[in-house]
């Protein structure tokens, strides 16, 4: 490809790869708060001082109440780029969870486990337990979701690497070691602070809305999560980038990847100025957390697309366009096209719902 | 030849069908609980709403946060594991499936979307709520749940009944075959039993309720329990949709299905007579330990009835597309003259066992045609299903599998390779003797598998050779 990722590549396989990078997306935003959020209480749980009557901070009360809800979003969001990564790479996919079959499927009983910690965490007699109770609870749920995130990251870099499947296999090896592997999970973690500030922001923005001449609780800690998440997540991308292969690198920063490259940086600037403004405010203003909004916009979407072209430097995509097309025959996209309107209409009219019985109870 | 070649596991002495079968006995009991249960809310609210039972919002806020902590946590994540379960199994299956219904399956993921917002506003806010705004959260979320059902029941029943599809190939001929609406109906008259039998449970162990309170809301759950009464009829139409021979594998053909079958109707037709007779009519109060153990009976039924729909597709995973092998019909001419695993390009992970290399050979055939449904030694072991009979019975059987076990696939492999596998079953069901030598192949021996393939045919047997 001697063209900007993806133009050139026919209809069917645009279709399912804007697909597959959107849901991607949308289930990468739910997957951050939950990563980072549980990060943050574990390290609350250690570190903050506890008000007499036991009671949380509001940044902590909210994150404990909406985690379960946030996981279980991002295990129904994450349904979706499932489906559409099976079309896009199905061979590589396979293969890769084939080869990493122990660690893969440990992760549904991690996850599950992990999730009902959530809910226990949650409980009020469980919060105001002693910090050596909450403290390694708050660590084995973290350690479950790490578990996951490095268990994805592995089978993701095994399955762009099919000239190293025959070896793994024949060994019968449990993990893939590469360099790439710490790196990219790097990215990834630090990444999702900058996300889980800016929805917890939001939360705290609107649970504050009404307060007026008030310093917005959690505005300091918000910019200061992202802030430190931008710059390490920034640190682990260059680190990333000197970790793949010459020829990729130069694909990205090059032909196939410099708008996206630059898409992803303005968004990590543009978020970098926000959290600065939110920072020096005393407020959590609506109009700095909509620019932060934009520029996380930005910054997933060019990440997203060059670990995309990543992925298609590293296959064949001959092999590829011949089962898009075929996938693509099938009829079906005009109902799921209906559906999904509809649905989604539905679940903006069951929150509009709540709104409007929750204003009538008050 | 561009056969896609994956790395196949092995699981030891479990086969992989029980490995896939007893997620999915578990994922489709606990969906079918959701399901039944969005139902079974709505009910209850609205006995609630009218003035019919007074304790009936009470029990619909406990029950609620049961069925989320359940269903919303064991459910989706179960759910996830069918799909990473099916590709250690049979990757070519789910990719076939995933070609066909990307955009069923992509419209069942919108109504999981309203199931979990649904579901959440309730759970959160539910109890804050005026009755109308509660009805509606409850039947968007039950009518997400049921959607739920009626699109993934599409892709399933089209595995065992593909239809007309085989011929025309739209979405909608392979999404309304001939077993579509009886196993929907069936289905959702088994989430309601299941929602019910639960909620006696679940009305057991809520606090807060005195002996007269709880008998009123069970004989209320007991509502649901009634549709059962149809299942006969709607069991035997489900049942005359399927193929001829499949009906005939679970009603006889097939030991083992017919006594799953028999476990399915047997435990169904006693949760059905206490339910009917004894809570419906005699009124009788249900206390924890029996409602448990009606629960019990139901996942034995589900078992039951999930084995043999598994089990009538033999020897397709797609009926008349794929083998259970993953195979295509159209392939098998192709691999008997190339080899099966000539191409394959991954090595056997202990070949160091295998002294000589006929039997690394065989073991690769093994692994590739065999091992999704048999182990060497363990649940339907080849050693054990084969280990008595002589070399020349087992190069005949294997070679004419199709005809001598019509819910077998053919052989898919070159005569070198049939050869291959019994000499190592010979080897397996020895004990695996030391000092085994590299066995010079018999052309005579050669000639007569292959004379015995060419008989057979590349086409798929039939228990009526007529046909």
């Amino acid at each position: 490809m001697q063209s900007v990722f993806p133009i050139g590549l026919p209809w069917p396989t645009l279709m399912y790869l804007f697909l597959y990078i959107v849901t991607l997306i949308i289930h990468v935003v739910f997957m951050n708060y939950v990563l980072a959020g549980t990060w943050y209480l574990v390290s609350m749980s250690l570190f903050e001082r506890r008000k007499p009557d036991q009671t949380p901070s509001l940044v902590a009360g909210t994150l404990r109440e909406w985690l379960p809800f946030m996981l279980s979003a991002a295990i129904t969001a994450g349904i979706a780029p499932l489906l559409f990564v099976q079309i896009l790479y199905k061979r590589n996919f396979y293969t890769a969870n084939l080869l990493a079959f122990h660690r893969w499927m440990a992760i549904l009983p991690v996850l599950i486990a992990a999730f009902y910690l959530l809910y226990i965490w949650k409980a009020k007699r469980v919060q105001a337990w002693p910090r050596y109770f909450t403290f390694p609870l708050g660590l084995l749920t973290f350690a479950g979701f790490a578990f996951i995130a490095w268990s994805w990251t592995e089978n993701h870099l095994l399955s762009i690497n099919a000239g190293a499947w025959a070896e793994h296999y024949a060994a019968g090896n449990w993990m893939y070691k590469s360099r790439e592997v710490l790196p990219r999970l790097a990215v990834w973690f630090a990444g999702s602070f900058p996300t889980l500030a800016l929805v917890l922001g939001w939360q705290l923005w609107y649970l504050q809305r009404d307060v007026p001449d008030h310093e917005t609780v959690g505005r300091h800690r918000m910019s200061m999560l992202a802030l430190a998440g931008l710059v390490t997540s920034a640190v682990a991308a260059a680190l990333y980038a000197v970790a793949i292969p010459p020829e990729v690198r130069e694909a990205i920063t090059g032909y196939m990847g410099w708008p996206y490259v630059f898409l992803a940086g303005s968004g990590w600037g543009v978020q970098f100025a926000s959290w600065l403004q939110v920072r020096r405010s005393a407020r959590l203003e609506k109009i700095w957390l909509a620019t932060a909004s934009v520029g996380l916009l930005m910054t997933l979407t060019g990440a997203a697309m060059i670990r995309e072209i990543i992925r298609w430097f590293r296959m064949d995509e001959k092999v590829l366009f011949p089962l898009h097309k075929q996938a693509a025959e099938v009829g079906g996209l005009s109902i799921f096209l209906l559906f999904f309107v509809v649905n989604a209409a539905l679940c903006v009219y069951c929150v509009l719902r709540v709104r409007r019985g929750l204003r009538r109870e008050s | 030849m561009d056969f896609p070649y994956y790395p196949i596991n092995d699981f030891g002495p479990a086969m992989k069908g029980l490995v896939i079968g007893s997620l999915g006995i578990f994922h489709v009991f606990l969906a079918q609980f959701a399901i039944g249960g969005g139902m079974l809310m709505c009910y209850f609210q609205w006995l609630s709403q009218t003035g019919r039972c007074a304790p009936a919002r009470q029990f619909v806020d406990g029950f609620f946060r049961f069925l989320v902590l359940v269903s919303f946590i064991m459910g989706a994540v179960t759910g996830v594991g069918m799909w990473f379960t099916s590709i250690q199994i049979s990757p070519r299956t789910i990719g076939m499936m995933v070609d066909e219904f990307h955009w069923i399956w992509a419209v069942e993921w919108t109504f999981f979307c309203l199931e979990i917002v649904a579901g959440y506003c309730f759970y959160r806010y539910g109890t804050r709520l005026d009755d109308s705004a509660r009805m509606t959260l409850l039947v968007l979320y039950a009518v997400a749940a049921w959607g739920s059902l009626f699109w993934i029941n599409g892709i399933l029943s089209w595995q065992l009944t593909p239809g007309i599809w085989l011929e025309t190939h739209t979405i909608q001929d392979g999404f309304f075959n001939p077993s579509f609406w009886p196993s929907l109906l069936y289905r959702t008259l088994v989430s309601m039993a299941i929602a019910a039998l639960v909620a006696c449970v679940v009305i057991n162990v809520m606090p807060g309720l005195d002996r007269p309170t709880r008998s009123v809301l069970i004989n209320h759950a007991a509502h649901f329990l009634l549709p059962m009464v149809f299942m006969p009829v709607l069991g035997v139409w489900y049942l005359m949709s399927w193929p001829e021979d499949s009906r005939a594998w679970v009603t006889g053909g097939s030991p083992a299905m017919s006594m799953f079958l028999a476990i399915g109707v047997g435990s169904s037709l006693l949760v059905g007579a206490y339910a009917t007779i004894g809570i419906w009519w005699g009124k009788l109060y249900i206390n924890g330990a029996t409602a448990t153990l009606l629960c019990a009976l139901a996942m034995a039924a589900t078992a039951g009835g999930e084995f043999v729909r598994e089990g009538a597709r033999k020897p397709y995973t797609v009926r008349e597309v794929l083998y259970s092998n993953s195979i295509l019909p159209s392939e098998v001419a192709r691999l008997r003259q190339s080899g099966s695993v000539t191409n394959d390009p991954f090595p056997l992970q202990n070949a160091a066992d295998y002294p000589t290399q006929q039997l690394q050979l065989g073991a690769k055939v093994f692994r590739f045609q065999c091992s999704i449904c048999h182990t060497m030694q363990g649940v339907n072991g080849l050693v054990e299903l084969t280990g008595h009979w002589s070399d020349d019975q087992r190069r005949l059987m294997i070679a004419q599998l199709q005809h001598t076990k019509p819910f077998m696939p053919p052989f898919s492999g070159s005569a070198v390779e049939l050869e291959s596998l019994v000499q190592l079953i010979g080897w397996e069901t020895a004990g695996r003797p030391e000092g085994a030598t590299e066995a010079s192949l018999d052309p005579e021996i050669l000639e007569r598998i292959q004379t015995w393939l060419d008989e057979a045919g590349t086409a798929q047997g039939s228990r009526n050779p007529q046909k």
